[in-house]
């Protein structure tokens, strides 16, 4: 289970560029402990509303609230021991370009671990990449790797540091087949660790078959919110509309719904 | 009308505000960066090897053209008013006073502040600056100080070449037209250059430094997610710092008769 708990919550969130509005008036508070899925059309505001709730983004109006303290008012020290503890997996990767693979890895340990010695900087790099299947040149730049290991990397800079609370943007773009399958079997072991993770995702497998709690988003608002069950259930037509993909895969199970929702049980 | 000239203006203000923020982020983050073991030591090594090693030959060479400049038209005119000995305050005044610092901020303005806000520019609309805060990486301090600090470094130390090769430079060129030996060429450059225009040659590069530094790392950080935003915010990089530090170098040259 999680040792270090972080409660994250929105309130009144706005956001807007160019005049637009990306996010109207959100509150939302993320469940702790557990996999919560975003889903909503293109252009809901999904990314956006993930980048807020990893204070990535500073919204126009509202707080992010972390252990109920405003971010914005929060101390330094508290920052670093809150970012060490929240990975970020970027929907196009976000590699640092001037970097090699392993400076990508090596820098944040480097930083929250001020004195770790090169050596353990190497078995946790190798640790990582074993776990998620990378077996290419780590002293390559992101720009010599294809999209589909650059976001397997962006994956290992997320994990690099073991964090308690993980957001996902996207892990089912840009990677292959066997790659997707390595993705989702570190997220089934990551939530059954007992991580909180919050997933932006079209990926039918990880909303059926890991999501405890599902957020709405549907004209930049927070549509509904609610455990895996009582979304996929609902009758509500924009409901069902932004979660056919999920809807469908449950139709065609030959089996108990409860089963798809929670395998193991 | 009204109304857009309201919101103009107060854009401006707004602006201002960013900027001032910025530059006090900077001053903070230089002032704890060597306080620590930090991780942006490396980015700050590596901004001294790019703006003041690699531009070494380049301010070299300008030092060495300007002092053949002033020489041979100094040569040429000053002994038909019977003031050749002038020769060596001109050298003092343009070379470590004026043109000195300013020529150097110059090259670092077209090698360094260019490449300094397309690079960050690139990274904004590249997320890698957003991919630093999910790590915990402040980008100001682990970014924008190392290069502020870096450029600072390293123009103070390209003056102080420029003028090395700017007063050599005059000393060779004056063998072929006067034989001077090098003792009495330097010995005349002390008698009649003030020891001043050092104190201001250093306060010059010293600003500049901050100028262009400050305007390369901020219009850098201004791009929102476009990268055709970022050839405008390295226009805006270049003619700010270009601006900023002539009147700078008006207003320090006039403080200067002021004050010695």
């Amino acid at each position: 289970m999680i040792d270090n708990n972080y409660s994250i919550e929105l309130i009144d969130i706005t956001i807007a560029k160019n005049n637009n509005i990306i996010l109207d008036n959100i509150s939302f508070k993320v469940p702790e402990g557990i996999t919560t899925i975003i889903v909503g059309h293109l252009g809901s505001g999904k990314s956006t509303l993930l980048k807020t709730i990893s204070s990535i983004i500073v919204p126009n109006s509202g707080k992010v609230l972390i252990n109920e303290k405003p971010y914005t008012s929060m101390s330094a020290a508290a920052i670093k021991a809150y970012r060490k503890s929240c990975g970020f997996v970027f929907q196009d990767s976000a590699l640092w370009a001037n970097k090699t693979i392993y400076q990508n890895l090596e820098l944040p340990l480097l930083y929250h671990f001020p004195d770790i010695k090169k050596e353990n900087i190497d078995n946790k790099i190798k640790k990582t990449l074993d776990l998620l299947g990378y077996e290419g040149n780590i002293n390559r730049r992101p720009s010599d790797i294809s999209a589909g290991n650059r976001k397997l990397i962006s994956f290992a800079r997320a994990l690099i540091t073991d964090p308690d609370i993980l957001m996902i943007d996207s892990p089912e773009t840009s990677i292959d087949f066997s790659s997707h399958g390595k993705i989702r079997n570190i997220i089934r072991d990551l939530k059954a660790r007992g991580k909180t993770l919050i997933i932006c995702t079209y990926d039918e497998y990880i909303t059926s078959m890991l999501a405890d709690h599902v957020v709405v988003l549907f004209k930049n608002k927070i549509y509904a919110s609610g455990s895996y069950k009582e979304i996929v259930t609902s009758n509500d037509p924009v409901i069902r509309r932004i979660m056919s993909h999920v809807l469908d895969k449950v139709s065609n199970f030959d089996g108990d719904i409860l089963n798809l929702i929670n395998p193991n049980s | 009308m009204i109304e857009r000239i309201g919101a103009n203006i107060r854009g401006k203000f707004v602006e201002f505000g960013y900027a001032t923020g910025f530059f006090l982020s900077l001053i903070k983050g230089s002032f704890f960066f060597f306080r620590q073991k930090h991780v942006g030591l490396k980015v700050l090594m590596m901004q001294i090897l790019f703006t003041g090693f690699e531009a070494l030959s380049i301010i070299i060479l300008l030092g060495l053209a300007l002092g053949v400049v002033i020489i041979v038209q100094g040569l040429a005119i000053l002994p038909q008013f019977g003031q050749g000995d002038l020769i060596y305050t001109i050298l003092d005044v343009v070379i470590t006073r004026e043109l000195g610092p300013l020529l150097t901020a110059f090259v670092i303005i077209a090698r360094s502040a260019t490449a300094i806000s397309t690079e960050l520019g690139n990274m904004v609309a590249s997320q890698e600056i957003e991919a630093y805060v999910s790590v915990g990486i402040d980008p100001i301090d682990y970014l924008a100080v190392p290069r502020f600090l870096g450029v600072i470094i390293s123009i103070v130390l390209l003056n102080l070449y420029f003028n090395i090769a700017g007063l050599i430079g005059s000393f060779f060129v004056a063998q072929f037209i006067q034989t001077v030996t090098i003792a009495e060429y330097f010995r005349n450059l002390l008698v009649f250059s003030q020891p001043a225009s050092i104190v201001i040659s250093f306060i010059k590069s010293f600003v500049f430094g901050i100028i262009i530094s400050f305007s390369a790392t901020y219009n850098g950080f201004k791009v929102e997610g476009s990268t055709t935003e970022i050839p405008q915010v390295v226009i805006k990089a270049v003619g700010q710092g270009l601006a900023l530090c002539i009147i700078a170098s008006a207003i320090i040259t006039a403080l200067s008769y002021l004050w010695f």
